[in-house]
């Protein structure tokens, strides 16, 4: 059963981070819009952000 | 070569380019994807002649100006081309940072830099082929509300973490664990609940809070009263060393309630309309007599303004041209032109069909009669929403119930018996009896209904049109452009064969006319060429065209002269006849009707046969009413024709559970004055504006939808409702006689939830296919 002592613990850290994760994303914006981005996937780049790209490699 | 291979694949009635579903067989679904295709380039400068330069004045820029942002209602969003497309923008105009769009939204976000003009990416925007309105700062919600939303979403989180993890300890400790491993689950339990209890739950202490203060029962004062009466329970008998704890299942019906709530939420946001769409007249543009460009909002009185053809008339005035063809049906319903002469008063809302006119100013944009209408419109709308709905009031219902019962058990029971035991048993009835079924499958009924609606076609303004829909008894129907196509078809000519060169020089004459007869004539000749030899083309106003066609001979010239005249009253069944005279002599009579929809007639039977009652209300002529009115099986008692807006809304007020559709400025009000509003596809915006539901589909067919999806959603909820009910009595009853431990409420809680889920989800199958 000792083995409760660490698993547990682990268990709800992982939950935490997981949790935190989501966190994260939801206010990064991530669920604001569900649809266009799963569009916008496929489209080439626009000229100016390769530009910026380019630029700084 | 390649590309010719692909075509074969790709069938006719998919976009060449995203490969969407497209009508009529055509090659792009939008223009878009023909430009994407196309390999376009376009990087001008629209410094000249851009009709948006008032854009850039500080006083207009600032109304719209959001934290750098500017946001656009995009109407013609199609396919993700047109998604790639306007996100190009800043390839195109340097000035421009950052073009988002949000399809589900049809919102366009755009960032400027601070040298960036505004009118630039309008034009822009108009040349890619969009309609776009610049949406004001103060009615844009979607900014404060994707960080509310968002604050949802993290509690929802919360609540869900918390729920599954208890769920494991509290099986652990039903399972039998003992020694350290029990002492250590037992108190883990209570830490985990803390989350929930002080975050994710937050949301009902305010709802119950308020129920409190305004003294009305609402389902957030129960929720509240269990969650925090079964964490004090629990809590004790986690220090009293016993094992029965409600914190697992309160914690999981904690987290169902708000993901139904916020499912909720998510569908109305995205399906009920996205933005308070202004007037479309505010984007239109005029000219001063001294050319200098304006928008309607700018007009001020006395200005005398030019209104190009096809154009709407901004503001009540004078004619100041000497005559002019106009279209009141968006604000009357009379569905023929009209020919105005000088000096007659124009409204707001007339259709300018002749050659450029100019206008005097009478009032402003917002002193019009059509505003005024508009205003008492909105009024309407706010008495309207306050509306209890029926699972409301249920849930009230439950609630004093449950309580009373349980106060009650507890004085007699405690009296007799214990109080410990009172306590225990009354606490599990107020758990176990929590209104699930009403605070989570109506809020799932209707989420379920309204995107069945929306893939239908028809969009909900409003969310209470479901519940309103079962007890419509009236349905007001307007006649043009709603019951009848709203556009003129020919229907007869005389000789029944026009030979083509004929026709060509019909439609020669018609060439430059907006008159409806023009457009009817050039919809039924498509495939004819039109005449380019007609010379000395004169529109007589009201009653036709005339022109010549020159025949050089060798010796003098011959000169053909045709016309086209109106005839008088007409005889057949139609609503108007024209004659084409050459050099004087009849030479063809062409009929034109505007004719019903074909699903009018079989619409309107359809509706009587379920025992409502159909009325015609019409701003157009009585012989016009009662011809069509009969013909779609409507009673002559019930069709009301020459009324007035005003006298539409009277109408209407007189009967009890109506429901009204229409489409143009005249139904405004009548829409907004019935218990269901329906604007049809095409209506302009402020009708739309106005009423609860949205054909976006053409013609009425979505009306057979609506009432269907209504009777899906009625059922369901009632047979949920039906459940709630012999759960709550059953479940409450063990309750008071004791039957009912934590272990057993763990257990009926998710049954009686999934069993409301499953049955909201079977409620919408079509299961025979019609």
């Amino acid at each position: 059963m000792s083995v409760l002592i660490l698993v547990i613990p682990m268990a709800l850290l992982l939950g935490a981070g997981f949790l935190y994760a989501f966190f994260w994303a939801t206010s990064s914006g991530q669920f604001d819009d569900l649809t266009t981005p799963s569009m916008r996937m496929l489209d080439q780049d626009s000229k100016k952000l390769q530009n910026n790209k380019e630029n700084n490699t | 070569m390649e590309k010719t291979n692909l075509d074969l694949h790709i069938s006719n009635e998919h976009c060449h380019y995203c490969g969407t579903t497209t009508s009529h067989g055509q090659r792009y679904c939008c223009s878009a994807c023909e430009k994407l295709d196309s390999d376009f380039a376009f990087v001008k400068d629209y410094k000249e002649s851009n009709p948006y330069l008032y854009l850039d004045k500080p006083e207009y820029s600032h109304t719209f100006i959001n934290e750098n942002q500017y946001h656009f209602f995009i109407e013609n969003l199609q396919c993700s081309s047109c998604v790639h497309l306007i996100e190009k923008i800043p390839d195109f105009y340097s000035e421009c940072i950052l073009a988002r769009v949000n399809f589900g939204q049809n919102l366009l976000t755009i960032e400027l830099s601070a040298k960036g003009q505004l009118s630039q990416v309008a034009k822009l925007i108009e040349e890619l082929g969009y309609n776009a309105y610049l949406i004001k700062k103060a009615d844009l919600e979607s900014q404060s509300r994707h960080l509310k939303n968002r604050e949802d979403l993290k509690k929802i989180a919360v609540a869900g973490a918390v729920a599954g993890n208890l769920m494991i300890f509290a099986f652990a400790i039903y399972a039998g664990a003992d020694g350290i491993a029990l002492q250590f689950f037992r108190w883990m339990n209570l830490v985990l609940f803390l989350p929930l209890l002080l975050y994710s739950a937050q949301s009902f202490y305010v709802g119950a809070w308020n129920s409190i203060k305004y003294r009305v029962v609402h389902i957030d004062l129960p929720i509240v009263i269990a969650l925090v009466s079964s964490f004090a329970f629990s809590t004790y008998n986690l220090i009293q060393g016993s094992n029965d704890f409600y914190f697992d299942s309160t914690a999981s019906f904690i987290f169902l309630i708000l993901l139904a709530r916020y499912f909720v939420k998510i569908t109305q946001q995205y399906y009920l309309s996205p933005v308070r769409l202004g007037s479309s007249l505010v984007n239109q543009k005029y000219t001063l007599l001294d050319h200098t460009p304006v928008v309607a909002e700018q007009i001020k009185i006395g200005d005398v303004f030019k209104v190009s053809a096809d154009q709407m008339i901004p503001v009540d005035g004078i004619l100041v041209s000497p005559k002019a063809l106009i279209d009141t049906s968006y604000y009357n319903g009379e569905s023929m032109p009209q020919v105005f002469t000088e000096a007659l008063q124009v409204y707001s809302g007339f259709k300018n069909l002749s050659e450029p006119i100019l206008i005097q100013a009478l009032s402003t944009m917002q002193g019009s009669e059509l505003n005024k209408l508009l205003t008492q419109t909105q009024d309407h709308l706010f008495i309207k929403n306050n509306y209890i709905n029926l699972s409301d009031k249920l849930a009230q219902r439950l609630v004093t119930t449950v309580f009373t019962l349980a106060g009650l058990f507890f004085i007699f029971w405690g009296y007799f018996h214990s109080y410990q035991e009172s306590f225990n048993r009354v606490l599990a009835l107020i758990v176990v009896a929590c209104p699930c079924a009403l605070a989570f499958g109506s809020p799932l009924t209707m989420a379920i209904a309204f995107k069945k609606a929306q893939k239908k076609g028809i969009a909900l303004r409003n969310a209470n049109v479901f519940e309103k829909l079962n007890h419509v008894k009236n349905i007001f129907f307007d006649k043009t452009g709603t019951l009848t196509q709203g556009q003129l078809t020919l229907i007869q000519t005389w000789p029944e064969q026009i030979n083509e060169e004929l026709k060509s020089i019909i439609l020669g004459l018609e060439k430059k006319s907006y008159h409806p007869v023009a457009f009817a004539l050039r919809a039924a000749w498509k495939n004819t060429a039109v005449s380019p030899s007609l010379t000395h083309i004169k529109e007589t106003f009201g009653s036709g065209v005339k022109g010549q066609i020159i025949i050089p001979t060798d010796l003098h010239d011959l000169i053909d002269t045709y016309e086209i005249k109106s005839l008088p009253e007409n005889m057949h069944e139609d609503d108007l006849a024209v004659v084409v005279l050459k050099n004087g002599t009849a030479v063809a009579r062409l009929y034109f009707n505007d004719q019903l929809r074909l699903e009018s007639k079989d619409l309107v039977h359809k509706l009587q046969l379920k025992n409502l009652n159909c009325y015609l209300l019409t701003g157009d002529k009585k012989s016009r009413a009662l011809l069509k009115g009969q013909a779609c099986g409507i009673k002559q008692d019930y069709i009301f024709s020459e009324l007035y807006p005003e006298e539409k809304k009277a109408i209407i007020e007189k009967y009890h559970s109506t429901m009204m559709i229409g489409d143009g400025l005249n139904d405004a009000l009548a829409l907004s004055a019935s218990d269901i509003g329906i604007s049809i596809k095409g209506s302009s915006h402020l009708t739309i504006d106005s009423s609860d539901v949205l054909f976006l589909r053409g013609g009425l067919e979505p009306l057979i939808e609506l009432f269907k999806i209504g009777s899906q959603a009625d059922h369901t909820l009632k047979r949920n409702l039906t459940l709630a009910l012999i759960y709550n009595i059953t479940a409450g009853t063990f309750a008071l006689l004791g039957l009912i431990n934590p272990f057993w409420a763990a257990v009926l809680m998710p049954m009686s939830t999934v069993l409301v889920l499953i049955s909201s989800l079977l409620g919408f199958i079509d299961w025979r296919n019609t």
